[in-house]
């Protein structure tokens, strides 16, 4: 599989993705005019300033946005671009009543995170950028313990470590329930865990979705991203991430770019792996739009 | 019947032992063997990578199929090339690499059998640090009936903590052991530590 060393990733415009409930000035604005926060007795082991730093930089690069090496996060910061890029005013609110309080609301779901949750937040380490995170950790730790789906069946109550284990895994069903219930959307999802989504140009399909708006990606990323030389006859879909653009290229290729793991990421794949690694195409639209 | 069960188990457990014997004796000649080379590759490595952040991989056995993924602040662009083919050479140019370094890059990493090469970053005391962090495949790790594995290194800029029994320990907290990637690293030197793990990355 060659490259057209040509290649551009952006500019990437999200034609569907224009609907703001609030901006970044805004939100940025209301951080400002806090100044500074105590230590909450709820969250003993996070840094107030580096917090309401970490905010700041939701608010301003939200792209940034970044669930950690290792771990099973993925779901909960594909989600994060919804707040981020519609409602980065609402956002910033949440997480400093959740974090003065130890509880907020958020679309129809009240977070009241476990004492374990609370006691953790702030002391994930070697996971990168999210090390410095507090506030990330905190918005992570906080879903994890609230949703659950049948794969946390076994292991619902958060022990140390659990970020990489099953506790924090996410299955599609469980994906979409928390897009409807955390934010003011419509959701339209195709595919299942364990069968791909029935489509006869699954390219085509993308394309048009993406139109409409940002679409959520289920993928089997153990064929996108390789980890080991075992060769996987029955793959199952692991990961999430936001499409942000797909395009046809010479030899019937596509250049997919997705953003994940804090970055937009270009790669190059032939239409037989595109449809295998899909298991899931999730798009949404805001109710008021 | 019996008769030749008799036969076949302990046949299948002197292998199973022969084969864990290998990968023991992989890890205590292997650095020792290929030290100058390792240390070339992380050298050429930084350098590069100072200029022009990347990843590299040998994806096959016949280590003739690579993977690059380039680093800019906002964009991972993931390529695949063969070195047989145009594209590679294209692309150096393209970002402004050192061409000839990384073909000796490339050649050192096949002579070493390194299939994964990247820096990781980590954070002490809120400050970013990185490693190198170097994986080998070979076949000598890949015994009968079990699957295949890497001897991953990881080499520091500076000195790091050990327990007793060689493993390597968090520099913050010393009563707890420092995970690379989810696995436990045990010690070449004061600054490179190994693991044997079922992911090169």
């Amino acid at each position: 599989m060659g490259f057209v060393v040509s290649l551009q990733a952006s500019p990437i415009i999200l034609t569907g993705d224009t609907t703001r409930l609030s901006t970044h000035q805004q939100a940025i604005a209301f951080l400002d005019s806090l100044q500074h926060l105590d230590s909450s007795k709820h969250w003993p082991h996070v840094d107030p300033e580096l917090f309401l730093q970490n905010l700041k930089t939701f608010a301003t690069s939200p792209l940034r946005f970044y669930e950690g090496k290792g771990t099973n996060l993925c779901a909960y910061s594909a989600l994060t671009y919804i707040p981020l890029n519609h409602d980065p005013l609402g956002f910033s609110r949440f997480m400093v009543a959740l974090y003065q309080t130890g509880k907020a609301r958020m679309g129809k779901v009240l977070i009241k995170p476990s004492a374990a949750i609370k006691t953790e937040a702030g002391l994930l380490k070697y996971k990168g950028d999210l090390d410095i995170s507090p506030a990330g950790q905190i918005w992570f730790l906080s879903l994890a313990d609230h949703f659950k789906g049948y794969l946390n069946f076994f292991n619902r109550r958060y022990h140390k470590d659990d970020e990489n284990t099953l506790w924090a895994s996410t299955n599609y069903a469980k994906f979409n329930r928390m897009l409807r219930k955390l934010f003011p959307v419509k959701v339209h999802a195709r595919g299942a865990d364990l069968v791909r989504p029935w489509l006869d140009d699954i390219s085509a399909y993308l394309n048009k979705r993406s139109k409409v708006g940002p679409v959520f990606l289920y993928l089997n990323n153990r064929l996108l991203y390789k980890k080991n030389h075992v060769v996987t006859r029955f793959g199952i879909p692991t990961h999430f991430v936001l499409l942000l653009d797909i395009r046809e290229v010479h030899g019937g290729s596509y250049n997919i770019v997705y953003w994940d793991y804090g970055k937009k990421t270009l790669q190059q794949v032939d239409p037989k792996l595109l449809r295998k690694i899909i298991f899931g195409i999730t798009d949404y639209s805001l109710k008021n739009q | 019947m019996r008769h030749y069960i008799y036969h076949i188990i302990p046949i299948t457990l002197l292998c199973l032992s022969l084969s864990c014997t290998h990968s023991k004796q992989f890890t205590h000649t292997y650095y020792r063997e290929n030290e100058v080379t390792l240390h070339s590759i992380k050298q050429r490595f930084k350098q590069l990578y100072d200029k022009n952040p990347f990843s590299l991989e040998l994806k096959d056995k016949d280590l003739g199929h690579i993977g690059l993924e380039i680093h800019t602040d906002t964009v991972k662009y993931i390529y695949s090339f063969r070195l047989d083919e145009p594209y590679l050479l294209d692309t150096l140019y393209k970002y402004g690499f050192d061409v000839r370094a990384m073909n000796d890059l490339i050649d050192d990493m096949q002579k070493a059998h390194c299939t994964w090469i990247t820096n990781l970053d980590y954070y002490e005391k809120r400050k970013k640090k990185y490693l190198v962090f170097i994986s080998v495949r070979d076949k000598k790790l890949t015994g009968f009936m079990k699957p295949e594995k890497y001897f991953t290194l990881a080499f520091f800029d500076q000195p790091q903590p050990y327990d007793a029994k060689q493993r390597l320990l968090d520099y913050e907290d010393l009563s707890k052991n420092r995970l690379i990637n989810g696995a436990v690293f045990r010690k070449v030197n004061d600054t490179v530590s190994y693991a044997l793990t079922g992911k090169y990355r």
